[in-house]
């Protein structure tokens, strides 16, 4: 099982979504990662064939993102995605399923062992347009697992999940990972940081980094520092460094930072995490 | 191995208890439904609107032909531009059906899944059509029983209305197809249903010397036509309906 994206490159008349990503994926789960317009949307679209790349290629096993074939083994969960406005998420769950081209006895069985995985089956019969943002986005991962698909693609997926479900589905898409791509972009570090095996770090539309956490992090380590200071101080620093976390302790300001050097003499060193390479990279003193 | 060596062995050993039956049975592939069969699907999420304004419209052109309260229409324009006045909005109905992806945000999930966006729009403008095809085809019989026109002009003055309102729709709709464009659609709509009415209130218009003029609307609203449909599948095909909204 091999996804491989060659030299994909996305170019719109004033900008460059993507600039010849080039990436091999395997069975596991792989967490994109990226500021807002960074590309990764437009990745997932491609590697969807929602949107056709303006260079490069895209295959699975060997079919082309653009056969039927491919479309076959897909599941994909859109950012924002639509719904006819008659739909009961029954209906939905159907009309999806007949799309991906299963037989109405097997959509019916596959749409009724969905919605109870996502805690929707009491709300089969419901309009759709009744439901909160939580149960769209849960509907919405239901509709993606219709074909028992070999390669997931999920943009955004625990957007509008309250921490619970958020929980769930993290085990859910981790269970999911183990016989098949899984490839899910997500504001939320902490999310990618719990389930995902390999960490895709995209910015300007490239990706600037990717690995195992540990791979990843690695980046960092050592240039992690908190620190206590006066306010003159902490204004400096800020304008310096990417600083992560700030608040008022009494007279002085706590910070944690990111530098190569201590920030100061008794500044302590501690362990970096993945919000600490998030906010060095898309926090704006650090942009190039 | 005879039945009766078989019956003995069964009789002696029982069948092992299936392990993991419904796992093994998840595995197997199943067959995935025709192309046939997903036009079959596609006719039942058409909106019973459209099937019912076709009613509508074939209950018109009935009445019109045979009923005793337009038997004081005795100039035959008029026979034909009640009906053809009202096509356009069968016109707008179907044309905004076929739109209904980009209109509802279906567009993008539609074009991921294996039966694609310009099949599912491809599938909708041949049942649609067909649909069509038979509502003007039944009118054209029964008004033609109650007329002197003669079929073949009767066939563009029913269908210029009709194919203007058409072409005006998907040129609108190739340009941007959100739920605001509907509004664009059922203006002209409008529009032409009006002006059906003020040249059906000058009968000179519907005389064998305007028929050069009838036909050549006619033909240039098919080419219009052709030229909107082959830009609005190289859309879908191009993936790039309705994505600028998200981009």
């Amino acid at each position: 099982m091999e996804l491989a994206i060659d030299r994909v490159t996305k170019r719109y008349a004033n900008k460059i979504a993507c600039d010849r990503i080039s990436l091999t994926l395997h069975a596991g789960v792989y967490g994109l990662l990226g500021a807002n317009g960074a590309g990764k949307t437009t990745l997932m679209r491609m590697m969807c064939g929602v949107l056709a790349p303006t260079s490069g290629t895209i295959a699975f096993d060997g079919i082309d993102v653009n056969h039927e074939d491919y479309r076959d083994v897909l599941g994909y969960l859109p950012q924002d995605f639509g719904y006819y406005p008659e739909f009961t998420a029954q209906n939905f769950m159907l009309y999806i399923a007949m799309l991906k081209g299963l037989p109405k006895v097997r959509a019916m069985e596959k749409s009724r062992e969905l919605l109870e995985l996502v805690s929707l089956e009491k709300e089969a019969k419901k309009k759709i347009k009744t439901f909160s943002g939580g149960m769209k986005q849960r509907l919405g991962i239901a509709q993606s697992l219709l074909n028992d698909p070999k390669i997931l693609i999920l943009d955004e997926p625990t957007a509008g999940l309250d921490p619970k479900e958020r929980v769930r589905f993290r085990n859910l898409i981790s269970r999911l990972g183990a016989k098949r791509i899984v490839l899910l972009s997500t504001h939320i570090v902490s999310d990618v940081e719990h389930i995902a095996d390999t960490i895709l770090l995209m910015k300007n539309g490239q990706l600037i980094h990717q690995g195992t956490l540990e791979q990843i992090i690695d980046t960092i380590t050592g240039k992690v520092w908190e620190c206590s200071v006066s306010q003159e101080a902490a204004e400096i620093m800020c304008e310096k460094h990417p600083v992560i976390n700030i608040r008022q302790e009494g007279e002085k300001i706590f910070l944690r930072l990111i530098c190569e050097n201590p920030p100061q003499d008794d500044a302590t060193g501690v362990t970096a995490t993945l919000e600490d390479l998030y906010l060095y990279y898309f926090s704006g003193v650090n942009e190039q | 191995m005879n039945n009766k060596l078989k019956m003995g062995l069964q009789s002696a050993f029982e069948a092992p208890i299936p392990k993991r039956k419904a796992q093994f049975l998840k595995t197997l592939r199943y067959p995935k439904i025709s192309y046939l069969s997903f036009l079959g699907y596609q006719f039942a999420y058409i909106r019973k609107r459209v099937w019912l304004l076709s009613a509508f419209i074939l209950l018109m052109g009935w009445t019109v032909s045979f009923s005793a309260a337009f038997q004081n229409f005795h100039m035959e324009a008029s026979r034909v531009w009640t009906v053809s006045a009202i096509l356009p909005f069968l016109t707008l109905l179907t044309v905004t059906e076929i739109f209904r992806s980009a209109f509802d945000c279906m567009a993008e999930l539609e074009t991921s899944c294996r039966f694609n966006l310009s099949q599912i729009v491809m599938a909708r403008i041949s049942i649609l059509g067909t649909g069509n095809f038979i509502v003007l085809s039944l009118l054209l019989i029964l008004i033609n029983r109650s007329s002197h026109f003669g079929i073949l002009r009767l066939t563009f003055y029913l269908l210029v209305p009709y194919l203007i309102t058409c072409s005006l729709c998907l040129l609108i709709l190739n340009r941007s197809s959100t739920r605001e464009s509907m509004y664009g659609c059922a203006a002209a709509a409008g529009l032409v249903g009006i002006i059906n009415m003020i040249i059906g209130s000058a009968v000179q218009f519907y005389s064998a010397g305007y028929l050069r003029y009838w036909i050549l609307l006619s033909a240039a609203a098919i080419v219009l036509i052709g030229f909107q449909i082959h830009n609005l599948l190289k859309q879908t095909e191009d993936k790039t309906w309705n994505l600028l909204l998200t981009e």
